[in-house]
C-alpha cells in the first residue's frame, strides 16, 4: 500500500461556488488517474458530487486536459473544468 | 500570414486595435472586424451590473489559438486578430475583437464569422452574469449551438475542448 500524499485541485467556474477555489485530496504517492481522481473527489466532497459528471467535467493536469487514464501525481498542477460557456 | 491571439484582463480600444491590425496587414483587398460588447440587460430583461469571464490562462489561450489556426486552414485569409477580455466587464465595455484580412471580401467575412461562432461556444471560458439579485452562470445558448453546426461542429465537441 503506497503512502497517500495531498493533491491540491483548483476548481473552476461554478464548481468554486460549491466548495471554494481550492480543495485538497489525498492520492497515492505514485499518482492516480483522472477518472480515479474524480471518484475520490465525489467520495470526499459530497456537495461537489452531483456536478462531477463523467464526460462533462474535465480534469486538467499540468495545463492540458487529461484523458480518463491520464495520471495526476502529487505536486502536479491540477484543475477541474466544468463545461465551458465560450466567450 | 500572421495570426495574433491575445487574452487580456484590462479594457481595450477596438478602434485603436483595428488601426494597428490594418497597418500591419500589408497588401490585402478586404479587412473585416467584429466587436462584441457586454450587454446591460440579462435575457429576462433584468439590469446587469457586470459580466465575469473566468479563464484558465494557458488552456484558454490554447483553445483560442486552435480556433484561429483552424480559421486560417479553412479560409483564404492572410492575417487575423483575436483579442478577448477575461475578468469583470462592465456593460458597454468591449469583450472581444476579431479582425481578418484577405485578398477578397468573402474569405474575410467567413473567417470572422467562423472565429466568432467557435469562440462563443468553444473557447475555454466560464461566464457569469452579475445582477442586483445575484450571479448566474451562463451556458452556451441553443443559438450558439446552432451557429456551430453551420461549420460542421457539434456542441459535444465544444463541451469537451482538447
Amino acid at each position: 500500500m503506497s503512502e497517500a500524499l495531498a493533491l491540491v485541485v483548483e476548481l473552476c467556474g461554478k464548481l468554486a461556488d460549491v466548495q471554494g477555489r481550492e480543495i485538497t485530496v489525498p492520492i497515492p504517492a505514485a499518482g492516480c488517474t483522472a477518472a480515479s481522481l474524480l471518484d475520490r473527489l465525489r467520495e470526499g466532497f459530497p456537495a461537489l458530487a452531483p456536478l462531477l459528471v463523467p464526460g462533462k467535467v474535465r480534469v486538467c493536469i499540468n495545463e492540458a486536459i487529461a484523458p480518463a487514464d491520464g495520471l495526476a501525481r502529487p505536486g502536479d498542477l491540477v484543475a477541474l473544468f466544468p463545461p465551458v460557456s465560450g466567450g | 500570414m500572421s495570426r495574433t491571439v491575445r487574452l487580456i484582463e484590462t479594457g481595450f480600444d477596438p478602434a485603436e486595435e483595428l488601426r494597428r491590425f490594418t497597418a500591419g496587414t500589408g497588401e490585402v483587398g478586404a479587412i473585416v472586424s467584429f466587436t462584441g460588447v457586454a450587454r446591460g440587460l440579462a435575457k429576462d430583461g433584468a439590469p446587469l451590473q457586470a459580466l465575469v469571464l473566468e479563464a484558465y490562462r494557458s488552456v484558454t489561450l490554447r483553445s483560442m489559438e486552435a480556433i484561429a489556426a483552424d480559421a486560417h486552414a479553412r479560409f483564404a485569409v492572410t492575417a487575423s486578430l483575436v483579442l478577448h477580455r477575461a475578468g469583470r466587464i462592465l456593460p458597454g465595455e468591449p469583450i472581444v475583437l476579431v479582425a481578418t484580412a484577405a485578398p477578397h471580401r468573402r474569405a474575410a467575412f467567413d473567417a470572422a464569422d467562423y472565429l466568432m461562432d467557435r469562440l462563443k461556444s468553444e473557447a475555454v471560458f466560464w461566464k457569469r452574469e452579475e445582477g442586483v439579485s445575484g450571479a448566474v452562470w451562463i451556458e452556451p445558448t441553443t443559438d450558439d449551438a446552432a451557429a456551430l453546426t453551420r461549420w460542421g461542429r457539434t456542441p459535444q465537441e465544444a463541451a469537451c475542448p482538447e
